[in-house]
């Protein structure tokens, strides 16, 4: 988990204190949202000085606009939600597709895509096969590899990453499926491979 | 349940696994073979934020003014100048329209004081109406208590 779980109060309060301006409180906002935002920024980008840049613009505008925010949905998804809104225009502006076809549809999987000059010698199978995965989940399309980390490793519920990506729940869940699918059947023909 | 959907409760079952410390043992085949799949996904991003960033970023945000102080300034600078357009308008109506206000004003007051009989009557129809109906409504509402 990125953040300790907060009430709505909570989240009210901490708003109510950025907005009267009180000393420390956006601080304190971004010490508790800013591994949220770099999670979802990074798996985006992969690039870490972006990261930075990009992870600094979204805290300004949440600072900027949270008089907007409603209080509707929890605080930690609307920071997110700013967060992913600002890594998709970056990669708009770049021209990098937020998402790409399926194995099935390229005939390429995500491990097909990584580095042929892994060691498998000296690797162990266990750690070998984790390199791997980690490897194959950097060379998945960008929204696919934000949903993975939201749902995993934020442990956010389907309903607030569709909320965070503006997608529906059902696409949601159908990248998340495809996604594991993909990856282990690519993990499964690659240690077949090296056994 | 269809294949599709028995391999998904078998991710989701291999995703809770992890979430609660699991070894996998307590999965089937298919779930076990997603458990180092959602193992990689949970593991945290390798780049690590800086140690400075909330306080270089709050420090940041403190420089700059939050659209809520840029609106209301704007609100503000807005309604002074509609007013300041209103009173022009108001004086410049007066000056052009004023003379003709005035003969309407005196022309109205001199009917108010000798009230034409039409008028008189109109006025007692009113009142005539409205208390008749009011005088209804009580009777129909004594018919309905009455019924009950």
């Amino acid at each position: 988990m990125t953040s300790t779980p907060t009430s709505r109060e909570d989240d009210q309060a901490l708003v109510d204190a950025v907005l009267s301006g009180s000393p420390g409180a956006f601080e304190r906002l971004v010490r508790q949202y800013q591994k949220l935002c770099w999670h979802v920024i990074y798996r985006m980008v992969r690039h870490s000085d972006d990261t930075q840049d990009l992870c600094q613009e979204a805290f300004l505008r949440v600072h900027q606009y949270l008089h907007q925010y409603r209080n509707e949905s929890a605080l930690k998804s609307w920071v997110a939600q700013v967060a992913y809104s600002v890594a998709k225009r970056h990669l708009e502006r770049k021209r990098i597709p937020l998402a790409e076809p399926f194995a099935d549809a390229d005939g390429l999987s995500p491990l097909d895509r990584v580095s042929d000059d892994f060691d498998i010698e000296e690797a162990s199978i266990d750690s070998q096969s984790a390199d791997h995965l980690h490897a194959a989940i950097e060379c998945l399309p960008p929204l696919q590899r934000t949903i993975l980390t939201l749902y995993h490793l934020d442990e956010m519920p389907i309903a607030e990453v569709a909320m965070i990506t503006g997608l529906a729940e059902g696409t949601i869940k159908s990248h998340l499926f495809r996604s594991r699918k993909q990856l282990r059947d690519a993990l499964n023909d690659r240690m077949g491979v090296a056994a | 349940m269809n294949p599709e959907e028995r391999e998904w409760q078998a991710q989701e079952a291999a995703a809770r696994c992890d979430r609660n410390g699991g070894d996998g043992h307590e999965l089937d085949a298919l779930g076990a073979s997603y458990l180092s799949v959602v193992r990689a996904a949970r593991q945290p991003i390798a780049v690590p934020l800086p140690a400075d960033f909330a306080s270089r970023v709050a420090a940041l945000a403190a420089e700059r003014p939050s659209a809520a102080g840029l609106d209301s300034r704007f609100e503000r600078r807005l309604l002074q100048i509609l007013a300041a357009i209103l009173c022009v308008a108001a004086v410049a109506a007066a000056l052009v329209y004023g003379g003709n206000w005035l003969v309407a004003t005196e022309t109205l007051a001199s009917q108010l004081d000798r009230p034409s009989l039409s008028l008189l009557l109109s006025l007692l129809g009113c009142l005539g109406v409205s208390a008749l109906s009011q005088q209804l409504r009580g009777l129909f509402a004594g018919f309905g208590h009455s019924d009950t």
